[in-house]
């Protein structure tokens, strides 16, 4: 019964989600205050509707019916309850169904906290909202029906990739959804905007922490992904430049320079129609990003022929979507006033810079992306494009966009002192010149641009932190006028430092441990030792052991450096029961230099197992670094200034909390 | 500065990047991208050693040896040809014989490829892309049928 | 009654909270509805002036700068103030209760009308926790779930293996079936029926492919077995599988040569035989025929696949009895027409394999007597029958 209520609520959902389209947008048209008002309740609705129908199919998980074909194929009665829960969403409906959840969770957030924004305009975004959760919501009940029923029961599910059977697969899609679903927000803001032909500095300032909350999330997001897929896939490596990758990093990457340009909206009203084009190409990339990795067209060109209603369905969305917004934007765009005037060097400039820069990226990775599709369906060749594409043209371009970092927070709005800037970031570039050579001194290998990157990523720490030197006057004022000012500083400027500085932390890690990483492969016999990075790692042999679904063969490695003991890892092989499959479970060991990657092997007879060891220097700061920029970015989004905006300023809470609940 | 100008240098600015950007790409499509073959494909063009290459197929039943340590040789085979590959390392989880595989490396003298990379399929239902076009190709699997080698009388599969 | 009930209510509820808003007294929204949309923007453009103002006393901007942005942001004021957006008239649209009453009117009937399209109303929820413990019944999946249960809990029970095993495979169970095959077989020994079933499970479970595990279990499965058809038609198709096309042809038309015009899996060779010959561009006519008189017939099941597992999950008596049936006809046959040496082996075989050494010496001594002119079968016979322990 549960299950058909949950089934009868997607249905209603999309009715609901119908209503919320029309009638708001309507009443914004004729100036009808109902039919406005209609938008808010809506959206609220719809959202509790996509809660009912999600926990049905939760539960159903949690319980184990069978008699849902979705939980049948996708779970397995011995699983354990977290894989289970997580389990919803690993699979393509489920995951459909939380894409819809997390859509209407944004305009249900618009409608309980966006009461600061003028009718209008709320009544158009969240029209548009509802339009596209209701493609998306069409989709899901005439394609990817997560409630679908079988009859006669089968006796036991058919289990979860084991691969997918880990914590991260807990938090890794929600988070990475959220993000891409954030930017919807962002489109639907840029298309009531164009509507109404209102985009203003007002404009900037309440899209502005939509945008900010879905690229938190997607930074994290990914992140999590590329730490999941580290300790996962027992290779080490922590960054593909897989398609299914580049389908999240690309959103990043113009969510990011969206972010920045909205800067300069919202305090000069200048870039208008550049910032609207950001809007609506970041979420088309989020479009694109569900298209790629949801319509199979990855895993083999041919799957899409196979089963055309998905990937034809998906394309469809997303031509509407991307279509009609830039059909919109050309329209509307040249109508667009111009904003004020600034010089190239100068806040904007540096902005502007960023834009192009990241922009650009955006396009080369793209084109990397699309280009094996395209050449294979063209002529039918065949090729990969990999790392060595993506190190030729992604990072080039990255340089600049470092070395110019430090630069921007330090020049003034419509024209900068670049020289003054310069000598506040003296002391930034001695550090770097510093890390530089204390990294050639030490590691004395590798690839000469290595030292040159390290000291990059010193650079923007440092960078970021000379701003807030330089805002507090430290140095030139007593203690307590220092500590006065730290205090009054607006949270933004700490959100911009502490984000920036995450930026070098992580440029630090990924060049760390992409220069300096040791591997070593070998037979190891039971009593044998290997030496890496310092660590005497001993094979002590392997043994047995049995998990909730799934039996192993756990390999036994004394870690010991300079005669110490340090600890045990147990990397293990994996048998799951169901599906049968095997994987590989990393043995790790963090260190503060690094981390101790232990994977085991096949047998090799005789009681030799081959064992594969690296040694990832700093590889941590990667992480780390993205969850810096996480925490800058809820700084900023904590500032009062996004609150602001609303005449009953005093009964509202936070629009800040909203997304994060 | 007028307006006008301002807006030049800045366009000019972003074109000089855009530009940068193009040559790069366009450098990079030429040199770091790295074509899929066949074992029918090798013994059809002349592809020169030491270029790098991925090379797909079947791993051929019988043909996985152990050799000192870590190394490991293999055929990969798309049923008309075979091509023996070398490889020093772990190979992958779902690695068995009979089963697709994706690896990446280059041709040795004597026709040996020697891989330094080894895909094999990801999941149970996943062959690797490059793979299952080519045994499409010859006519070994048909859509959203049964895996390479299937065209085989199919009272077989009830399979749900 | 209970699920159309839950239906009703949140449909109520839905509607209720839609209409709201429709239905409210339009005078309360509308002068909020007027002021608010200035004053949104205008709050805006105010808190950048107090946040200008701000900087300017903390220094971080000199006094000229403040200056013009506090002009830019005041023009922005204005031109905020003097917008005519938020003319919001409450009556604009005359029948908002029509509409209201259409809206409820409407939703709910669609929604029934969807949901009765896409869902099962009358489908019960069956959590996995209150199907199992009925433990009174004997449905199969009850009967595995306690087998299961029982081989958790001692998985060295290579008999509970050797039930379950069929019992997964005829369930769609595949990888299961092979790893029960598997522990049967390594628990509680060879047999053939283990080994043919375990080379199903492997193949099945690999949608058709015959993999290597498949392989190795025909292959073992062949000696044991010689005159089983499935192994020999099987390992022809992985030989097709590997590329070596001519091999499998052979055996297709070996088995086509021994086939009873009747066979039922006859047609499939044939069709494999015919793709064999395609792939290689040879003719595909003639098809192979053992139909003539005097042709030998196989005594190997001449059965489909379907027919084999039937005949495998019939109790030993009954099996026994059936092959035995054919070893008869195959006898019948002979005596009919006794030159045909292959199928007098066959049949020697036969009796010894079924423990009848008397037919099989027999037999011998009529082969010997309807083959008598030919030299070179009586040599054949002779070492069969030292092989089989025949010769005295």
């Amino acid at each position: 019964m549960i299950v058909e209520l949950g089934h009868f609520a997607l249905v209603l959902a999309f009715l609901v989600a119908l209503v919320q389209m029309i009638l708001p947008m309507w009443g914004a048209r004729i100036g009808d205050v109902r039919l406005m008002g209609v938008g808010a309740p809506a959206a609220l609705a719809q959202f509790g509707l996509l809660i009912i129908a999600f926990s049905a199919l939760m539960h159903a998980y949690v319980v184990s019916d069978f008699s849902v074909a979705n939980v049948y194929a996708n779970s397995h009665s011995t699983k354990p309850l977290i894989y289970r829960i997580s389990g919803v969403w690993g699979n393509h409906e489920g995951s459909m169904l939380l894409w819809v959840l997390i859509l209407a969770l944004f305009g249900a957030a618009v409608a309980a906290f966006g009461t600061n924004l003028p009718e209008t305009l709320r009544a158009n975004v969240l029209a548009v909202q509802a339009s596209i959760a209701l493609a998306f919501l069409l989709f899901i009940l005439l394609t990817s029906n997560p409630f679908e029923r079988l009859d006669p029961v089968p006796a036991d599910g058919r289990g979860l990739n084991p691969i997918l059977q880990d914590p991260a697969l807990a938090f890794h899609p929600p988070f990475l959804y959220a993000g891409y679903v954030g930017f919807s927000m962002a489109y639907s803001f840029a298309i009531a905007g164009l509507i109404e032909g209102r985009t203003d500095a007002a404009w900037a300032r309440w899209v502005r922490p939509w945008t900010l909350a879905a690229w938190m999330f997607l930074t994290v997001g990914i992140a999590m992904g590329s730490w999941w897929a580290y300790y996962e896939l027992g290779w080490g490596g922590w960054w593909f430049w897989d398609p299914v990758e580049n389908a999240s990093f690309m959103p990043w990457l113009a969510g990011t320079a969206l972010l920045h340009s909205a800067v300069v909206m919202e305090k000069r009203e200048a870039l208008k129609v550049w910032t609207i084009l950001l809007a609506i190409l970041t979420f088309s990339l989020s479009l694109m990003g569900a298209f790629l990795v949801r319509s199979g067209v990855l895993s083999s060109v041919h799957a899409f022929a196979v089963d055309p209603k998905r990937g034809v369905f998906i394309l469809a969305i997303m031509l509407l979507f991307i279509g009609g917004g830039l059909m919109l934007y050309a329209a509307r765009a040249p109508s667009l006033r111009q904003g004020g005037l600034f010089a190239p060097l100068s806040r904007e400039g540096g902005l502007v810079l960023n834009n192009v820069l990241l922009t650009t990226a955006t396009g080369t990775v793209l084109v990397g992306t699309l280009y094996p599709l395209a050449l294979e369906s063209i002529n039918g060749a065949k090729i990969s494009v990999g790392a060595p594409y993506f190190n030729a043209t992604f990072v080039p371009l990255m340089v600049p966009l470092l070395l110019a970092l430090p630069f921007g927070p330090l020049l003034g709005w419509k024209r900068g002192d670049v020289a003054a800037a310069m000598q506040r970031l003296m002391i930034a570039g001695l550090l770097a010149i510093v890390a530089a050579v204390v990294a050639l001194a030490i590691v004395q290998r590798g690839p000469w641009l290595a030292p040159f990157a390290i000291a990059l990523g010193v650079w923007v720490v440092a960078g970021a932190l000379s701003e807030l030197a330089f805002r507090v006057k430290a140095g030139n004022a007593d203690r307590a006028e220092v500590f006065r000012r730290l205090r009054h500083l607006p949270r933004s400027v700490y959100g911009t430092a502490i984000a920036h500085a995450g930026v070098g932390v992580m440029v630090i890690g990924i060049a760390a441990t992409s220069a300096w990483q040791s591997e070593t492969i070998l037979t190891m016999r039971p009593g044998q030792t290997v030496q890496i990075a310092g660590y005497d790692v001993a094979f002590t042999g392997v043994a047995p052991a049995e998990g909730p679904n799934y039996r192993e063969v756990i390999g036994l490695m004394q870690v010991s450096r300079g005669g110490s003991r340090i600890t045990e890892l147990s990397p293990s092989k994996r048998q799951y029961n169901a599906p049968p499959q095997a994987t590989s479970e990393a043995g790790i060991l963090n260190a503060l230099a690094g981390d101790l990657y232990v994977v085991l092997g096949d047998e090799a007879g005789d009681g030799a197992w081959s064992v594969r060891l690296y040694f990832n220097p700093l590889v941590r700061l990667i992480w780390i670094g993205a969850v810096i920029m996480f925490i800058g970015g809820a700084c900023s989004l904590s500032d009062r200034r996004l609150r602001v905006g609303a005449p009953r300023r005093a009964r509202r809470r936070l629009p800040a909390a909203a997304p994060a609940e | 500065m007028t307006r006008r100008r301002r807006r030049g240098i800045m366009i000019a600015g972003a074109l000089v990047v855009l530009a940068a950007a193009v040559g790069l790409v366009l450098a990079a499509l030429r040199e770091s991208i790295v074509f899929f073959h066949t074992p029918s494909d090798l013994a059809a063009k002349a592809i020169p050693e030491g270029q790098r290459i991925r090379l797909g197929g079947l791993v051929a039943v019988g043909s996985v040896k152990r050799g000192e340590g870590v190394d490991v040789q293999f055929a990969i085979t798309d049923t008309a040809e075979q091509v023996t590959v070398r490889y020093r390392g772990v190979l992958p989880d779902l690695f068995r014989e009979g089963q697709g595989v994706v690896t990446e490396g280059a041709l040795e003298s004597g026709r040996v490829f020697r891989a330094d990379t080894v895909l094999a399929k990801h999941d149970e239902n996943y062959m690797p892309r490059e793979v299952a076009d080519a045994l499409k190709e010859k006519g070994l699997w048909q859509h959203g049928g049964p895996p390479p080698g299937t065209g085989t009388p199919q009272p077989a599969v009830e399979k749900k | 009654m209970l699920l159309w009930f839950g239906l009703a209510v949140l449909t109520a509820v839905v509607v209720a909270v839609l209409l709201r808003p429709l239905l409210a007294d339009g005078a309360v929204d509308s002068s909020s509805g007027e002021a608010r949309d200035p004053a949104a923007s205008t709050a805006v453009y105010r808190d950048q002036l107090t946040e200008i103002g701000a900087e300017r006393a903390r220094g971080l901007i000199g006094a000229t700068e403040a200056e013009a942005a506090r002009v830019e942001i005041a023009r922005r004021l204005l031109a905020a103030a003097d917008s005519p957006k938020g003319t919001a008239t409450p009556s604009a649209l005359r029948d908002v209760r029509a509409l209201a009453l259409g809206l409820a009117a409407c939703l709910p009937v669609l929604a029934i009308v969807v949901y009765l399209a896409l869902g099962a109303p009358g489908q019960p929820g069956q959590p996995f926790a209150a199907r199992a413990p009925e433990g009174t019944g004997t449905s199969v999946e009850q009967l595995v779930t306690r087998v299961e249960e029982r081989l958790r809990a001692h998985p060295e029970d290579g008999r509970g293996w050797d039930v379950i095993a069929p019992v997964y495979l005829r369930l769609g169970r595949y990888h299961e079936a092979a790893n029960a095959f598997q522990q049967a077989l390594r628990l509680v020994g060879e047999s053939t029926d283990r080994l043919a079933g375990l080379a199903e499970a492997h193949m099945l479970a690999n949608d058709g492919m015959v993999s290597e595990a498949a392989r190795k279990a025909y292959e073992r499965l062949r000696v044991l077995a010689p005159d089983r058809m499935e192994p020999r038609f099987w390992l022809a198709v992985a030989a097709e599988q590997d590329g070596r096309l001519a091999e499998a042809e052979k055996v297709y038309a070996q088995l086509l040569t021994e086939a009873n015009a009747a066979a039922p899996w006859r047609p499939t060779v044939g069709e494999r035989w015919r793709a064999v010959r395609r792939k290689q561009n040879l003719p595909t006519e003639p098809v192979p025929d053992g139909t003539a008189e005097s042709k030998p017939t196989s005594i190997a099941p001449a059965l489909s696949r379907e027919d084999v597992r039937t005949i495998q999950q019939l109790p030993e008596e009954e099996r026994r009895r059936m092959i035995e049936g054919m070893v008869a006809g195959l006898d019948q046959r002979l005596s009919e027409n006794g030159r045909d040496l292959e199928g007098w082996q066959r049949l020697i075989r036969a009796y010894t394999v079924l423990g009848r050494r008397e037919d099989a010496l027999a037999a011998l001594a009529r082969a010997r007597a309807a083959l008598s002119e030919e030299t070179q079968a009586q040599d054949t016979l002779t070492s069969l029958a030292r092989s089989l322990g025949l010769s005295s």
